[in-house]
């Protein structure tokens, strides 16, 4: 039995989060440059990586769930993703942080 | 264009009060700030230890409503997977070692971070620093290969001799500045919360002052519980599963991990007593550096707080390291200011002060300490340590299933076998000890000296101390 089988997920992490989307894109994906690695997919806290024969693919609707956390930024080293952030005044709303 | 003598960018702990500094000193300040109010992106399961009040003494006077003191702190060690039950934990209270009587009185006073950034913020402009919310800086304006100003990103242009990089984790100004591309994989970890409210009665009777719980598992990274006035934190994991570059190399997606290891029964346990209802997700970087970063000014330009990479390595606390980097920082650039040189080589000297005092200092440590992390991290290690911590408790203490002469004689042996657990430890401490406390470890082997004569007195040898 595996970790996951065992026990379920009951929390929603989309529910859980509040955004207001962003009006233009923040994330930049050169798909030139990834190498397939999978950082990408491994580190995202809301799964919005994929990878797709060999190439990752950042979810179209990432504007209206993405946390702004930056780690798929950083876990890339092949320089594929560049990331800024969503304008001011938009983007991930924490009221409990 | 709108001229200022000093601009910060973030309006997080370190950004407020190097803007409260400054335009207590005088100086004319602009704070700029992304979100719609200061708070609304920092993602942290929060205690601010009592560093805070020591160093920055007007916070003795604030209440915010959400505050709860921590005068305890307890440890629960988890027993492997499927099972994940409680097997050994330990409740402690502050030391009366302590050297100042803040630090003796409580660990840490937990709250929300929306109220703390804006009670900052507010004591920045109630000083009289300009605050712009809304305000994403997006380029930085340069003169004679110094930083002079920035610009937000509707074009707008400030213009200020001294620039205060205190935007975060993923400093977009340090990168605009040339100190730095990004931090990298080894640099930061990724860390996920869940946050839960609580009704205020419920906290008081389950938690009461013991409002700061981490909970260990082998194989896990591990999670913190966070106890507010009225809510619960639950986040994690720990550096060893959260570092990016260990995450992606184990393949732990860390988000994942937190919400399994909630899932345990004894964090269940808790939450169903709390009566706690699942309330937001947030999701967070957070530098978990083990050397002290110098790669923090340059002409015109200092970074503070967590884009400096300053929080301590061994618990990655980060606000007080914010607070004093950001107070450090406003008072070097008063001085440059003063000597009309805000050159790289006089703001050096920012650097320098901040390496020697405490926020510096606690990295003298904190390479070898990050290795109780990593032995923890390593499943056999963990089952052996929790054994060793078992074993002693209940022999020496907890034991009714035999006479106690016998369980009690077990000690050397139960020492003796986890020689090589004991030993890794020591090989943690010891450099730590003799670069910090040479004197001190001499002193100590005196007194071990003594101890030995006294018990050989009792036991009837004749040893001379
Ligand atoms: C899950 C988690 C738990 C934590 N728990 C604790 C704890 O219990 N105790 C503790 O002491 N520390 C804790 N920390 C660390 C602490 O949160 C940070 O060290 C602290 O927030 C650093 O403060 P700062 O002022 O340097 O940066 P931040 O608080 O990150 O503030 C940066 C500010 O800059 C703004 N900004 C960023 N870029 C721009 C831009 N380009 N233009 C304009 N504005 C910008 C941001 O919106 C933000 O308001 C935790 C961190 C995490 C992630
Ligand atoms: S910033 Fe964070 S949440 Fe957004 S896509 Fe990257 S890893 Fe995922
Ligand atoms: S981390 Fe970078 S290189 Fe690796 S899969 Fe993702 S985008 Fe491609």
């Amino acid at each position: 039995m595996n970790r996951e089988e065992r026990r379920p997920e009951r929390l929603n992490r989309f529910a859980l989060s509040e955004i207001i989307p962003a009006p233009k894109d923040f994330i930049f994906f050169d798909a030139d440059k990834c190498t397939g690695c999978s950082g990408c997919v491994v580190i995202c806290p809301m799964d919005l990586w994929k990878l797709r024969e060999g190439r990752a693919r950042l979810a179209e609707d990432y504007r209206e769930k993405c946390m702004e956390c930056g780690s798929c930024y950083i876990a890339c080293e092949s320089g594929a993703i560049d990331f800024t952030y969503p304008p001011g005044g938009s983007g991930v709303v924490y009221k409990f942080a | 264009m709108e001229s200022y003598d000093l601009i910060v960018v973030g309006a997080g702990p370190g950004g407020s009060v190097a803007a409260m500094t400054a335009a207590e000193q005088g100086l004319k300040t602009l704070v700029l700030e992304r979100a719609n109010y200061p708070g609304e992106k920092n993602a942290s399961g929060f205690a601010l230890s009592s560093k805070g009040e020591r160093d920055f003494p007007f916070l003795k006077e604030v209440e915010f409503p959400s505050m709860r003191v921590g005068r305890r702190t307890q440890a629960h060690f988890l027993s492997p997977p499927p099972e994940m039950e409680e097997r050994f934990s330990m409740v402690t209270t502050t030391s009366r070692r302590i050297s100042y009587p803040e630090g003796r009185d409580y660990f840490v006073k937990t709250m929300y971070r929306p109220e703390l950034d804006r009670y900052l913020a507010e004591r920045a402009v109630q000083k009289g620093a300009e605050l712009k919310l809304k305000t994403l800086v997006t380029g930085m304006v340069w003169e004679a290969g110094k930083v002079c100003g920035v610009r937000a990103e509707g074009g707008e242009e400030y213009r200020a001799p001294v620039v205060i990089g205190a935007d975060g984790v993923m400093s977009m100004t340090a990168r605009m500045a040339g100190l730095r591309e990004k931090f990298g994989r080894d640099e930061v970890v990724s860390l996920c919360t869940v946050d839960y409210a609580v009704p205020k009665e419920r906290a008081d009777a389950v938690i009461h002052e013991n409002c700061f719980q981490t909970y260990f598992a082998p194989g896990f990274g591990g999670l913190y519980l966070i106890v507010m006035a009225d809510g619960v934190h639950v986040g994690g994991p720990g550096v060893t599963n959260s570092l990016i570059s260990r995450a992606v190399r184990k393949r732990v997606n860390p988000a994942r991990e937190v919400l399994e290891m909630i899932n345990c029964p004894p964090i269940q346990r808790q939450l169903t007593a709390l009566d706690a209802r699942p309330r937001e997700w947030q999701a967070h970087m957070l530098p978990w550096m083990d050397q002290f970063n110098r790669r923090i000014y340059t002409g015109g330009f200092m970074l503070v707080g967590d884009a400096a990479g300053v929080p301590e390595p061994l618990w990655a606390e980060g606000v007080w390291q914010a607070m004093y980097s950001g107070r450090l920082a406003a008072q070097v650039a008063q001085e440059a200011l003063q000597e009309g040189d805000t050159s790289a080589t006089s703001l050096e000297r920012y650097c320098d002060r901040l390496e020697q005092s405490p926020v510096g200092q606690e990295f003298i440590a904190g390479v070898q300490l990050r290795q109780l992390f990593e032995m923890l991290g390593d499943p056999v290690i963990f089952d052996e340590a929790c054994d060793l911590l078992v074993d002693l408790s209940n022999n020496m203490l907890w034991n009714c299933q035999e006479p106690k002469a016998v369980s009690i004689n077990r000690l050397f042996p139960i020492l003796f076998e986890n020689l090589p657990l004991l030993m890794g430890m020591l090989r943690v401490y010891a450099p730590i000890l003799l670069e910090t406390g040479g004197e001190n470890l001499r002193k100590r082997l005196e007194m071990i000296k003594g101890v030995a004569a006294m018990v050989s007195q009792m036991t009837g040898g004749e040893v001379e101390a």
